[in-house]
């Protein structure tokens, strides 16, 4: 299960005052299992890129591999690899329609073509799996709480079964605890079921803590792409492209600036701590 | 990219049109379009013709902005001067096969065509050259009397001022609903026309849930701004008659005039 | 001194209907809230969704009324409806949807619709429009539409539709909830020299611990009580509190914490990396 894409580019409004190259030239390839964060700000593609991942926007030029197989050939069933290439949007819940919520859970295997039985049985495991609430299924999804909505609209996507897993922020305008949940639950369905995650954030500390690989888009382009340390290692790069490192990396960079010997390079709350801690057992603080 | 829609298409430039008071384009339209119906013969259509072009030229606006508009009803026309040129009994002037065209048939079908092709160039130069805000302040204060028996003019005008900003809003968000459902496997194209219109369930019901809120929540933010209906309110962009104004007034009655004495003789 | 906003005892309840629109039962979403805010200030609410912080944010713009107690906006009883809106005049609200509280398709008309309902004649308009404008930095977009201005811009414009209507107060109810990081500082700092520079008194309500950082006093609400105020530094030396309400702390405030409790001589509501750097390395 790999994604592979070959020099894709993606133009909008082509060919008229307005062309914006939302994807320039971006070759990139996803294999199985893995947990990704794309990362950059606002309109630096990083929507625009995960739409392609399962063909919703079709690239201008350049070719998308799912599985060795070129999604844009004419025999290739699109529509099949969009079940198999799950999406979660931004604000999920704004799509939810039908009049409970285990219907609307239903909706994707039934546009799959499972029978009503194989459906109910998928959307009790997907609604499982993001710990929802028994007592609350035959409710209006419009009358739940915000994070209850967020997890009716993750099963629905869930509820396809797809192979690879792609949330475009998917804790925007939950508070704190609600943010806190939905991420534990997405490293869950990481470590349990073994499927490609691909996680667009804005947080720098949550990627870092999360995944196991970041990419950064900027103006359409893979701007780095390597494990967190790497990626945050280059503070004066990310810096310069408005972006930032997580605050402990800071805290640990002005550590070493100061002559302290600190080794490796900690991007999480906990890496940070066994660093310094190490160091205090050694004398130093 | 959905934003690029614009409602009445305006074209943004520095003319004598543009900087016109709404009012004014408003009135001009109406009288442009009874003098359109009133006008049968050559003469009266060679005043229109001639203060058209003069319009156009003044209003800055490339010709091909105004054409664009008569994309959408060729066919229309087309089939209008079909009929109008067969249908109608008259002297026979020329045959095809079993089809015959009357003198009268002629110059209605003429008539006609020109009507049309005239209605649309001069109700678009009215949209290129006033913004929408123009045109429903325009709208408001033209109605202005009805509001004295008792007709909504202010919050009719305050809903269509709320729409125009909404409008490209809620058709971005259809595009994303969309995509949305396509990513559950929802299917717009295949199927009779049932299906589809089932199909169209799932887009319309987040639509109108997310117009619904929107709704309410502007409502609080109007409410929170101390809004509280028309009364008593002032104007940022208040609409006051110059000079020009009165005089573009001027020439529209001597315009219809013209018009009238000429097709009466 | 006068207090910008006094709220004694204040509780606000609502009827929870069924379908049929019976009285199923009644929430408190505001418990007997006391609150004092002077003049000038720039405080912080912060808490869960459902706490309660935005029924009060409602409440100080005379959106809602208690159900008990009194609330006063520069001394005006929001129950009276007669004061409504000189009320609204002077405690403006910023809400947290950037797209649904804008409501003219062009920014500086948009900004004058406040003051085109206070009834403020045209030429002073254009002034308040302009100077607010400038005010968050927005002068340039003036003849811009909002549908093409980003989010933090957006939540700037709606600010300046506040400000132009010459309030004493503002009250952001989650301007940041919407935004990505660079918005989210924007509309921070645009709060922050409003408050210095022109004294409004500022009340932002938050879920975001980061930033409340700079305000002169937080107030953090669960359940419609308010259970914890204090400066941010008391706030934030109850981390322990702080993470059984479930509240993010700061990951730098988190850190010291745990150093501390690791046995490393560093004081309790460290807030920035400087304080906890002059810790480590005295």
């Amino acid at each position: 299960m790999s994604i592979i894409l070959d020099h894709v580019t993606y133009t909008y409004s082509e060919k008229t005052a307005y062309e914006i190259k939302a994807l320039d030239d971006v070759s990139l390839s996803i294999k199985d299992g893995e947990f990704i964060g794309i990362i950059g700000h606002t309109g630096s593609g990083k929507s625009t890129l995960v739409q392609h991942l399962n063909g919703l926007l079709r690239a201008t030029s350049g070719t998308i591999y799912y599985n060795g197989q070129d999604i844009y050939d004419k025999d290739f069933n699109l529509k099949n690899m969009r079940t198999k290439v799950g999406m979660v949007f931004q604000y999920p819940e704004h799509q939810l329609f039908e009049t409970t919520v285990f219907e609307d859970v239903k909706y994707g295997p039934k546009n799959q073509g499972l029978s009503d039985k194989e459906a109910t049985n998928r959307a009790y495991d997907a609604l499982a799996d993001v710990n929802f609430p028994d007592e609350y299924f035959d409710q209006s999804p419009f009358e739940l709480s915000g994070g209850q909505k967020r997890r009716a609209a993750i099963a629905g996507v869930l509820a396809m079964e797809p192979e690879v897993l792609i949330l475009d922020e998917p804790t925007a305008g939950l508070d704190p605890k609600g943010q806190r949940d939905i991420l534990n639950l997405i490293r869950r369905m990481h470590e349990s079921s073994g499927r490609t995650i691909i996680l667009v954030s804005h947080s720098m500390e949550d990627v870092a803590e999360y995944v196991d690989r970041i990419i950064v888009m900027d103006e359409g382009r893979v701007f780095l792409d390597g494990a967190p340390d790497y990626v945050f290692s280059h503070t004066d790069l990310l810096e310069e492209k408005g972006l930032a490192v997580p605050q402990v990396t800071y805290l640990m960079e002005e550590l070493r600036a100061k002559g302290i010997p600190i080794e490796g390079q900690p991007t999480t709350l906990e890496m940070a701590e066994k660093e310094i801690l190490r160091l205090h057992k050694a004398g130093v603080f | 990219m959905f934003r690029e829609i614009t409602l009445g298409q305006y074209y943004p430039a520095d003319s004598v049109l543009h900087r016109l008071d709404p009012r004014v384009k408003l009135f001009a339209t109406l009288i442009y379009i009874i003098v359109l119906f009133i006008a049968e013969k050559p003469i009266p259509f060679l005043v229109i013709t001639a203060a058209l072009i003069a319009v156009i030229v003044m209003s800055k606006v490339p010709f091909s902005y105004m054409v664009r508009g008569l994309r959408g009803i060729v066919m229309l026309l087309v089939i209008a001067g079909v009929f109008n040129l067969f249908m109608t009994p008259g002297i026979v002037v020329y045959k095809i096969g079993p089809f015959e065209i009357s003198d009268i048939g002629l110059k209605n079908a003429i008539i006609m065509v020109v009507r049309m092709v005239y209605l649309i160039i001069g109700t678009s130069l009215m949209t290129l050259t006033t913004t929408p805000n123009q045109l429903t302040d325009g709208l408001e204060r033209s109605l202005r009397p009805l509001s004295r028996l008792g007709a909504p003019v202010h919050e009719i005008s305050m809903m269509m001022s709320i729409a125009l900003r909404f409008i490209p809003i809620l058709v971005e968000e259809t595009d994303k609903i969309m995509k949305a459902q396509m990513a559950r496997g929802a299917d717009f194209e295949s199927g009779g026309l049932i299906t589809r219109a089932k199909a169209m369930v799932p887009i319309l019901v987040p639509l109108f849930v997310s117009a619904f809120r929107r709704a309410s929540d502007l409502a609080m933010a109007m409410e929170a701004r101390c809004y509280h209906g028309g009364e008593g309110r002032t104007k940022m962009k208040p609409l006051t008659y110059k000079a020009s104004d009165r005089v573009a007034y001027v020439l529209i009655m001597a315009f219809l005039v013209a018009v009238a004495v000429l097709s009466l003789i | 001194m006068k207090s910008m906003i006094n709220a004694k005892q204040l509780t606000h309840e609502f009827f929870r209907r069924d379908e049929e629109g019976n009285v199923e039962g009644i929430s408190v979403a505001l418990d007997h809230v006391d609150l004092d805010v002077a003049p000038g200030a720039f405080i912080a609410i912060l808490g869960h969704n459902g706490s309660g912080k935005s029924t009060l944010a409602k409440h100080i713009n005379a959106l809602l009324t208690p159900s008990e107690g009194t609330l006063l906006v520069d001394g005006m009883d929001v129950s009276d409806p007669e004061r409504t809106l000189s009320i609204r005049e002077s405690a403006g609200m910023v809400f947290q949807n950037p797209d649904n509280q804008i409501i003219a398709t062009v920014v500086e008309e948009d900004v004058g619709f406040g003051p085109e309902n206070m009834g403020i004649p045209t030429d002073e308009i254009w002034q308040r429009v302009e100077s607010a404008l400038k005010g968050v930095g927005m002068w340039k977009y003036r003849e811009h539409s909002p549908n093409r201005l980003s989010g933090g811009q957006k939540q700037r414009v709606a600010i300046a539709g506040v400000m132009a209507m010459e309030p004493k107060c503002i009250i952001l109810d989650e301007p940041t909830a919407m935004l990505d990081p660079g918005g989210r500082a924007e509309v921070l700092q645009v709060a922050h020299e409003l408050n210095r520079k022109k004294g409004i008194t500022i009340i932002l309500i938050t879920h975001y611990m980061e930033e409340v950082v700079d305000a002169d006093y937080v107030y953090v609400m669960e359940k419609g009580h308010i259970i914890m105020d204090g400066t941010p530094r008391e706030i934030f030396s109850r981390v322990d509190d702080l993470i059984a309400h479930r509240l993010t702390v700061p990951q730098i405030t988190l850190l010291a914490h745990r150093l501390k409790a690791a046995g490393l001589d560093i004081p309790e509501g460290i807030l920035t990396r400087e304080e906890l750097i002059k810790a480590l390395c005295p």
